[in-house]
């Protein structure tokens, strides 16, 4: 259809070779119009909606909003100020960071791990990809209220443990201990579509280059690092990026498991978020955090973008 | 002509999309402008099918008595949806006509002018009988001569409890020490002791509590002659001798007799795990579905005399709604003597007539009025509301998250750790 167009575009014209050239930004549009026209509503639906909502949060986190009075004062940077130098900040930003850091390295190492296990022909091998796969069908909600009950005081993790002559151990009510367990409850629950994702990446590796490494006399290891590794690395590298940007936005599992506590420590930013507008109404401290919340994704997404080339194999091409 | 279908298939498309996000066209007619008949919208958290269609009955009622309004539409939500939305909403200066609030957002909504003054609608109202309405209920919603809302609900908080457990252990049934005038938490706490260790079940769970709720501590906390705060909400005492002493009795509870789960265990009374729960009295439709003898008693008294906590909910119009004046009747209607006396077969009421425990028995159907009596009793002559904070939002959860952090842990050093509450919490107080 493209070419079509562009055919008409420039051979159609009565004055023959007469006809000016057309500018190519304008054949461009010409050739792809009708391809434009269909995606349009649903880009200036995205352009509307996430422009005026972000627009509206930053607005919103310049001033002092009394919810029920619907009176909206603007106080400048005094919410950021607020926050920044509360008792709360400090700790839930220390939070989102380990959580961030620890779950999305964590979720590519696992991910990838199950996925060369399952990356074998054995018989049967179907049902454990299956298996691997099936939380990620689950509600993270169904499924932080299973782990809610085995994690409990008395339950049966507590249980479990309790062969081991160990004395039982606080799950949900210390801070790192907690937030490792949040951490793993996670990614129980998602790691399954990471494995999919890392299992299409290594059954798309050149199998010439590896049997020619391995002709070679290359290791399991040298193959995996030398030939394997490079190869998925787009792969994993979007793996990565996602995780990263949606860990940050973790809520149910907290909501659940915790409710941020005991107190705020296990709280994260995104959690904070919905606790400063809805449970203590203060809106425009809720902005600020959300601001700050979107500046950490848009800032870590950047640097993570930005020295991809030394990351992905690909990206030196 | 292909240049035309692109573009008109552009437009189309863009004014879908545009019509689309505009949404609905907002409520059918605006008061006093167009002179057409208005919709009112009423939220609520009720659940139960038979109450819904009760509100339905008297909002259909309601609009055939008033030509102005076409129709009135019952929305429910949870309680804590509502906590959630209706900030949103009256934020973004679209809440709906009326619904009800917790007694606990009384005095925030009152000073930031959210609510309509309902008095001169009530006293206007032929046959209303104003001075019907129980002073005291009415006190939490009222401002010099002005009243913000109607309470329609004056739930107490009362003590259920599982027979059978108490027979298997050989120990007096708690209302026989009701009547003995020697139900106190002492007795209580030595009887879960008991029951726990002879059955291996949870003494006493505190309902809906789950160390993140404190309301749902009052009964301990009043029975110690504890309060969070001053009359004012000024001046945080949550650091007084009678709240260390209620607090002090709830860890040993958890972490020394161990009668009652500790943070993040679960329990259930209504499933026979537990001797006894301390519940709303409007939860007693759930033992229908209990497969063991149950009683009911007021909750224990202690060394600060027989406190009872009541839960109160009112009705009230939002001064932000576009129909604020219909919204003010349909209110004086929903809580008119015969509309009440209707509604009292869910809610306790708060109309001096209706106070008795022949009306209670009708809201509580699984509940004789012999074993009402005493819990009315108990209510009347010893019953709190829930204390209010100017802040209520911000003071609640500050206060939720201190206990959380500083007094729910084993190893937490009561007296230091209710300094530390109220560190927590006094910049949020009005004072």
């Amino acid at each position: 259809m493209a070419i079509l167009a562009q055919n008409r575009a420039v051979g159609t014209g009565t004055g023959g070779d007469k006809t000016p050239p057309v500018p190519a930004v304008r054949r461009f549009f010409r050739a792809n119009a009708f391809g434009y026209a269909l995606i349009a509503p649903q880009l200036i639906g995205f352009a509307i909606f996430g422009l005026v909502t972000t627009v509206q949060s930053i607005w919103l986190s310049l001033n002092s909003i009394n919810a029920l009075s619907g009176v909206t004062t603007f106080v400048g940077l005094e919410n950021y100020v607020n926050l920044i130098t509360g008792d709360r900040f400090p700790l839930v930003f220390t939070n989102t960071v380990f959580f961030v850091a620890a779950f999305s390295l964590l979720n590519i190492a696992v991910a990838m791990g199950i996925a060369l296990l399952l990356n074998n022909r054995l018989r049967g091998v179907n049902i454990f990809r299956a298996a691997v796969f099936i939380p990620a069908l689950v509600t993270m909600v169904a499924w932080a209220l299973v782990s809610r009950f085995i994690l409990q005081p008395e339950g049966l993790l507590d249980f479990l443990v309790s062969f081991t002559g160990a004395e039982e151990t606080p799950w949900l009510r210390s801070r790192w201990l907690t937030l490792t367990v949040i951490i793993f409850v996670q990614l129980t629950k998602n790691v399954g579509i990471n494995v999919l994702l890392c299992l299409a990446g290594l059954q798309a590796v050149d199998r010439e280059l590896l049997e020619a490494a391995e002709t070679d006399g290359a290791g399991w290891w040298a193959r995996f690092r030398h030939v394997t590794i490079p190869q998925v690395s787009p792969t994993l590298f979007m793996v990565f990026l996602l995780t990263v940007v949606a860990s940050f936005k973790v809520f149910e599992v907290i909501l659940i498991l915790t409710n941020g506590g005991p107190g705020y420590e296990t709280n994260v930013l995104s959690f904070m978020i919905y606790d400063e507008a809805f449970r203590r109404h203060d809106f425009g401290e809720a902005s600020a955090l959300a601001v700050i919340l979107l500046l950490m994704i848009i800032v870590v997404s950047s640097v993570l973008w930005a020295i991809r080339k030394k990351l992905v194999y690909a990206e030196n091409d | 002509m292909r240049r035309r279908i692109i573009g008109a298939t552009a437009l189309v498309a863009t004014a879908a999309l545009v019509a689309g996000c505009a949404g609905p066209s907002g409520s059918s007619g605006g008061e006093g402008s167009s002179g057409e008949p208005v919709e009112l919208r009423f939220l609520l958290w009720a659940t139960n099918p038979d109450q819904l269609a009760l509100f339905d009955e008297l909002g259909e009622e309601f609009v055939a008595e008033n030509d102005d309004v076409s129709k009135v539409t019952f929305e429910s939500v949870t309680l804590s949806d509502l906590n959630t939305l209706l900030p949103t909403w009256l934020a973004s200066n679209s809440p709906p006509d009326a619904s009800w609030l917790p007694v606990e957002s009384s005095i925030e909504y009152m000073n930031a002018d959210a609510l309509v003054d309902l008095n001169p609608t009530l006293k206007d109202v032929e046959g209303y009988d104003y001075d019907d309405l129980a002073d005291r209920m009415q006190e939490p919603w009222r401002d010099g001569d002005a009243q913000f809302g109607v309470p329609f609900s004056n739930g107490p908080l009362i003590m259920y409890y599982n027979k059978d457990l108490f027979d298997q252990s050989g120990l007096e049934d708690p209302s026989a020490a009701v009547e003995a005038g020697t139900w106190d938490w002492d007795l209580l706490r030595e009887d879960l002791q008991k029951i726990s260790a002879d059955s291996g079940k949870t003494g006493l769970i505190f309902d809906a509590f789950e160390f993140k709720n404190w309301v749902r501590m009052l009964p301990l906390i009043r029975a110690y002659g504890g309060t969070p705060w001053d009359e004012n909400g000024e001046e945080c005492l949550m650091d007084s001798s009678e709240m260390e002493a209620a607090y002090s009795a709830l860890h040993e509870m958890v972490y020394d007799e161990k009668i009652t789960p500790r943070p993040g265990q679960q329990a259930d009374f209504w499933g026979g795990g537990a001797a006894t729960t301390i519940a709303y009295l409007g939860s007693n439709g759930l033992l229908a579905d209990v497969d063991f003898e149950y009683g009911v008693v007021p909750t224990p008294a202690g060394p600060g005399g027989a406190g009872q906590h009541v839960g109160q909910s009112a009705m009230v119009a939002y001064s932000a709604g576009k129909h604020t004046d219909a919204a003010a009747r349909l209110v004086a209607y929903l809580t008119n003597p015969e509309s009440m006396r209707k509604l009292s077969a869910y809610y306790p009421p708060s109309r001096t007539s209706l106070l008795n425990a022949e009306t209670m028995e009708e809201s509580a159907p699984v509940l004789d009025a012999a074993q009402l009596e005493p819990i009315l009793t108990a209510v009347l002559e010893n019953g709190t509301f829930t204390p209010v904070a100017p802040n209520n939002a911000e003071t609640t959860a500050a206060l939720n998250a201190a206990l959380d952090q500083f007094v729910y842990g084993e190893d937490a050093d009561i007296p230091a750790a209710l300094q530390q509450v109220c560190a927590a919490i006094q910049p949020t107080l009005g004072g």
